[in-house]
C-alpha cells in the first residue's frame, strides 16, 4: 500500500533560514501521527509542505504517491488550520454546504453537526460562535469530504474540558476505519499520549524522535520513582539517595528522576526509608519531551498560547 | 458548476445581509441625487440634457464605484490576513472559483444599484428617455464597473484589513470628485477638467452621459477604461502570485 505521505530529504528554506532540514519520513495509511516539537521546531512548515502550500526548497513530499500540490491529490484531505478567521455574513449550515460541494462523496450535513455538536447552531451567524464552538464547526468542514486524510493543527485550542473530551471521542470513531489517516500537532501532550500511534519529534528543523509514545518516552532515557513519604522523611534525607537527577514535591508526594530505577530503589529499600505506594513508570510524555529537547519552556508556551484564544463559553 | 454555485450563492447572501455597505452604496447617492438635482434645477440643461438625466448618470456610477471599491477590499484583506483563503487552498476547489464567485456577486450588486437609482429617478424625478437607452445607460455602468471590483480586490491583495478600509474609501471620494461624479467637469476649472480626463470614474461615467444625450459614446473612453482594467488585473495577479510561498509562524 502507498504511504499516505512520504517525505524525503525535504528542505526547505526561507533566506538564510533553514526551517526544515532533510527531513524524511513516511507516513502508513490508517496510522494517527502527533507532529511535536517546541515553537519554531518546522512542524507548521512540515505540515504546510504537505499541505500543498508550499514546495520544498529540495527533496520531495508525496501524498498517496501524488504531489500535494495538484488539485486532485486534495480531494482525500481534510484539514484543520491554526488562527482561522471565519468570513462574516455566513450561517453555519451554509458553510458546511459550501464545503460538501467540493468533495465528490461528502458526509451527510446532519451528521457533520452532530459531529461538531452544533445541531442547534446551524442557522446562526458563524462569527457569532464562541471560539470552542467556531473550532468545532472547522472539524466539521475539515470532515466534509469523509477524507482518507486528516491534517489538524493545534485542533482543541479554545476549546473547554467538555468540547476537548468530545472532540477527541468523535476523532476516535472517525479513526476506527483503518483506511483513515491522522497527522495532528498538539500543545496539549497528554492528548498526544491518548491519541497517537505514533510520535514524530521536532526541533530545528529535523526529527530528533520517532516512534510510538513508549519508544519516545524511552529513548529519552528518564524514568521516575515517586512513593508517599512519611514524616520523618525530609529533602534533607532524600539528597543522600544515589542516582536522583531530580526531586519533585506535591504534598506529601515525591516523584524522583532516574536514570536507573533499580538502583535507586534497591538504595531506599536499604536505607529503610519511610515510605509506601512504590511506582515505577517512564514518566509522560511531556517529560520525555522535555529531557529531549532540552526545553524547559514547553508547559509556559502552552499556557501563552491558550491564553490567546477566547475561551469556550457555551 | 454546483461548487461554483455554492461558493457565489453565499457571496450573494453575504451581500443581501451588509446592510451596512447597501446604506452607503444605494442610499447615499440617492440622497445625493435627489439633493443636487433640486439645489441645481431639474431641468437645466448640462453637458447636452437636463440636470436630472445627467446626475443620474453620475450618481449611478458613484454607487457602482463605492460597490466595487467598498465590498471587495476590506473582505479580501480579512479572508486573506485570517487564513480563510489558506484553507481554501488545501480544498480540491479551483482557486478560480473562488475569485469569480466574488465578481459575479459584485456585479449583481452593481446591476440592483442602478436599477433601484434608475427606478428612483424616473418615478420621482420623472427623467424619459427611449427603453434602449435606459437598458444601454444602466448595462454599461453595472459591467463598466468591473474595473472598480478589480482596483476593490486589488487593495485588497496589497493592504491589511484596516488599511484596505481606509484606502478604499479615499480612493472612492477622491476618484468621484476628480472624475466628475459629484460636481459635473463642464462646472471645474481647466486644471480640474483636464485631471478628469486622466481618471477612470470619468470615463465610466462619460460612455453613459453621451448615450443618455443622445450621442455616440467615443472611443477613447472605453480604451482608457479597458487599460485601467488590464492594468488593475495585472497588479492584481501579481499580488496574488507574490504571497504564495511566504512563511508562516
Amino acid at each position: 500500500m502507498t504511504a499516505a505521505i512520504a517525505l524525503n530529504q525535504v528542505v526547505k528554506r526561507f533566506g538564510a533560514v533553514t526551517a526544515v532540514d532533510h527531513v524524511s519520513f513516511e507516513i502508513e495509511q490508517g496510522s494517527i501521527v502527533a507532529l511535536l516539537g517546541p515553537n519554531g521546531a518546522g512542524k507548521t512548515t512540515t505540515i504546510s509542505m504537505m499541505l500543498g502550500l508550499s514546495q520544498p526548497t529540495s527533496g520531495s513530499v508525496l501524498a498517496f504517491g501524488q504531489d500535494p500540490a495538484k488539485r486532485l491529490t486534495r480531494k482525500h484531505y481534510g484539514v484543520m488550520l491554526q488562527q482561522v478567521g471565519l468570513p462574516g455574513k455566513v450561517k453555519v449550515r451554509e458553510l458546511i454546504d459550501l464545503f460538501r460541494s467540493f468533495y465528490d462523496h461528502p458526509l451527510d450535513a446532519e451528521r457533520l453537526l452532530a459531529m461538531a455538536g452544533l445541531e442547534s447552531e446551524a442557522r446562526k451567524e458563524a462569527v457569532k460562535l464562541s471560539g470552542g464552538q467556531q473550532r468545532r464547526l472547522q472539524f466539521a468542514l475539515a470532515m466534509a469530504g469523509n477524507p482518507k486524510l486528516l491534517f489538524l493543527d493545534e485542533p482543541t485550542t479554545g476549546m473547554d474540558v467538555t468540547s476537548r473530551r468530545g472532540f477527541w471521542d468523535s476523532l476516535r470513531e472517525f479513526a476506527r476505519d483503518e483506511q483513515r489517516t491522522i497527522v495532528l500537532t498538539t500543545h496539549h501532550l497528554d492528548e498526544a499520549d491518548a491519541m497517537a500511534d505514533r510520535i514524530l519529534l521536532m526541533q530545528h528543523g529535523r526529527v530528533i524522535a520517532d516512534g510510538s509514545v513508549e519508544d519516545v518516552k524511552r529513548q529519552s532515557g528518564k524514568r521516575y520513582v515517586s512513593f508517599i513519604a512519611g514524616a520523618s522523611v525530609t529533602e534533607e534525607v532524600l539528597a543522600t539517595l544515589p542516582l536522583v537527577d531530580h526531586v519533585e514535591w506535591s504534598g506529601r508526594h515525591v516523584r524522583l528522576t532516574t536514570t536507573d530505577p533499580d538502583t535507586l530503589l534497591r538504595a531506599i529499600i536499604q536505607m529503610d526509608l519511610d515510605v509506601s505506594h512504590f511506582e515505577v513508570s517512564q514518566g509522560r510524555l511531556e517529560d520525555a519531551f522535555v529531557s529531549l529537547t532540552g526545553s524547559e519552556t514547553w508547559m509556559e508556551e502552552a499556557v501563552a498560547h491558550d491564553a490567546m484564544v477566547v475561551p469556550d463559553t457555551h | 458548476m454546483t461548487q461554483w454555485w455554492f461558493q457565489t450563492r453565499i457571496e450573494i447572501l453575504r451581500n443581501i445581509r451588509n446592510r451596512r455597505f447597501f446604506f452607503f452604496s444605494v442610499l447615499l447617492p440617492i440622497g445625493f441625487y435627489f439633493l443636487y438635482v433640486n439645489l441645481i434645477g431639474p431641468n437645466r440643461v448640462v453637458g447636452g440634457v437636463s440636470w436630472k438625466s445627467y446626475y443620474l448618470i453620475s450618481m449611478a456610477t458613484f454607487s457602482v464605484v463605492g460597490a466595487g471599491l467598498n465590498g471587495l477590499s476590506s473582505r479580501i484583506a480579512f479572508e486573506r490576513t485570517q487564513g480563510w483563503v489558506r484553507l481554501m487552498q488545501t480544498t480540491p476547489q479551483p482557486p478560480i472559483n473562488y475569485v469569480t464567485a466574488k465578481i459575479i456577486a459584485n456585479l449583481l450588486v452593481n446591476v440592483t444599484e442602478v436599477v433601484i437609482l434608475f427606478l428612483a429617478a424616473a418615478i420621482v424625478e420623472h427623467v424619459r428617455m427611449p427603453l434602449a437607452n435606459w437598458i444601454m445607460a444602466g448595462a454599461w455602468i453595472a459591467f463598466g464597473g468591473l474595473t472598480f471590483i478589480v482596483l476593490g480586490m486589488l487593495i485588497g491583495q496589497l493592504a491589511g484589513i484596516d488599511a484596505a478600509q481606509i484606502v478604499a474609501s479615499a480612493l472612492y471620494f477622491l476618484l468621484s470628485i476628480t472624475g466628475g461624479l459629484w460636481f459635473p467637469v463642464q462646472m471645474m476649472g481647466s486644471f480640474m477638467s483636464h485631471l478628469a480626463q486622466w481618471t477612470p470614474t470619468y470615463h465610466l461615467a462619460r460612455v453613459s452621459w453621451s448615450l443618455v444625450a443622445g450621442q455616440a459614446p467615443s472611443w477613447d473612453d472605453f480604451l482608457v477604461l479597458a487599460a485601467y482594467f488590464v492594468a488593475f488585473g495585472l497588479v492584481a495577479l501579481w499580488a496574488t502570485g507574490r504571497r504564495r510561498d511566504t512563511r508562516s509562524a
